[in-house]
């Protein structure tokens, strides 16, 4: 059966070769989400983003970035989401609320999908399809509707 | 009252200030004494020009055992300098100097000192954490964002002046409820590993009802500006339509209720209450 920390694992191999996007693709973030979003975010590699720092926590970008940016940065929120659910299943409670409902948000967009799909490269797209998977088998921990979890199956099955 | 892994450089420090002005007082060194008190005063008014002190020379000697053991140091000092008068004048002045360096050395490290992961923190209690400031990120709002449209009529103007005053407002929002990831950070990882007290629990149970509160926040400022009909203004100049901005603002306000709704429940069982 598969885990949330070996789909962790899987997201971060499958992200681990995409580059930082150009900053010019990042200017929205300080004016946006503030400074230390900024830094977070632009320049770093999706997978090396601190997903514990404040500057990720406060930043819901992947509806405003360009679709590039976005495709690299979804990377960092299924792994902020993963580590949100293996927190959630060993205590019992979660923290990240904002971003948990941010990417829930978008990956339930079908326009957000068709965005940033021709920019995964194709390790990206197994690795999501896997990960929608998982999260639609989690969907009392995640508070899915069954609508959502519709969406979420129907766009995978289009990666 | 500051992060609680500063309060106990906080009673090394006013240790550091009460036993220069002491020592200085009991050599009769009445100039000195004042200056002690002026940089004892200057603590309490500002940390950065007393720290800067630290930066020079003084230091170095404050480095080798820290501000309580330079102050001991420098008691040892004061008892040595009673045998004859010129002792006493060069100890007190010695006993200035090292006492300034102890006291100069503990503003510094109060100005630059954030906890981090491998510090043992002293456990906070909620009362500390809720004077701690919320650092710069909660500060202010973002960067202006797209200039007013020209065209617009009066009622336009008015409902954009609005409309930017809620964006900022609920970004500044947003911004403030990340503020607490580092305290999470810590807690989080000692709830996971089962290493955490009674007292993280509570902190943490605090700390989650506190950023509750701030999404709630987040969430009615959300849910004003869509009612205001704000989604009308362009502020990244994407291209997007009003009604895309809409869906696209009301799905994140939906999802935002949804996993609120789902912690608030776990927050009951987990924290009792």
């Amino acid at each position: 059966m598969t885990s949330v920390g070996s789909l962790y694992n899987l997201v971060r191999d499958a992200w681990a070769s995409v580059p930082p996007p150009p900053t010019e693709e990042m200017e929205s973030m300080a004016q946006e989400f503030g400074e230390e979003a900024e830094r977070a975010f632009v320049g770093v590699a999706p997978i090396d983003v601190d997903i514990d720092s404040t500057g990720f926590e406060a930043a819901t970008p992947l509806l405003d970035l360009p679709a590039r940016a976005a495709a690299a940065y979804l990377g960092t929120f299924l792994m902020s989401l993963l580590k949100g659910l293996e927190f959630q299943q060993a205590v019992g409670i979660f923290t990240d609320v904002l971003s948990r409902a941010h990417t829930i948000a978008c990956l339930t967009r079908p326009s957000f999908w068709d965005r940033v799909r021709p920019f995964l490269p194709q390790p990206c797209r197994q690795a999501l399809k896997q990960v929608v998977s998982y999260l639609a088998s989690q969907r009392e921990s995640l508070a899915l509707t069954p609508e959502q979890v519709e969406t979420l199956m129907a766009q995978a099955a289009q990666s | 009252m500051g992060d609680p892994a500063l309060i106990l450089e906080d009673a090394a420090g006013e240790e550091a200030v009460r036993q220069t002005v002491r020592l200085t007082l009991i050599e009769g060194g009445a100039s000195a004494a004042e200056a002690a008190s002026a940089v004892a005063a200057a603590e309490a008014g500002g940390a950065v020009a007393a720290g800067e002190i630290a930066t020079g020379g003084a230091v170095a000697a404050a480095e080798a055992g820290g501000a309580v053991a330079a102050g001991e140091a420098a008691a040892g000092g004061a008892a040595a300098a009673g045998i004859g008068g010129a002792a006493i004048a060069t100890a007190g002045i010695a006993l200035v100097v090292v006492g300034l360096a102890a006291l100069g050395y503990y503003l510094y490290k109060r100005s630059t000192t954030v906890p981090t992961e491998s510090e043992p923190q002293v456990p906070a209690t909620p009362d500390l954490i809720s004077s701690c400031p919320t650092s710069a990120v909660s500060s202010g709002p973002a960067k202006a964002v797209a200039p007013m449209p020209a065209g617009l009529t009066a009622g336009q103007e008015q409902l954009w002046r609005t409309c930017k005053d809620l964006h900022d407002k609920y970004k500044s929002t947003q911004r403030e409820a990340a503020a607490d990831a580092p305290k999470f950070k810590i807690l989080k990882q000692r709830l996971i590993t089962k290493t955490a007290s009674e007292q993280d629990r509570l902190d943490f149970c605090w700390l989650l009802g506190q950023r509750l509160r701030l999404l709630e926040r987040l969430y009615k400022q959300r849910q004003e500006y869509i009612g205001r009909g704000c989604d009308q203004f362009d502020w990244l100049l994407d291209g997007s339509s009003m009604a895309e901005r809409l869906e696209s603002h009301t799905d994140a306000l939906n999802q935002l209720e949804n996993q609120l709704n789902n912690v608030r429940k776990l927050r009951e069982e987990f924290c009792g209450d």
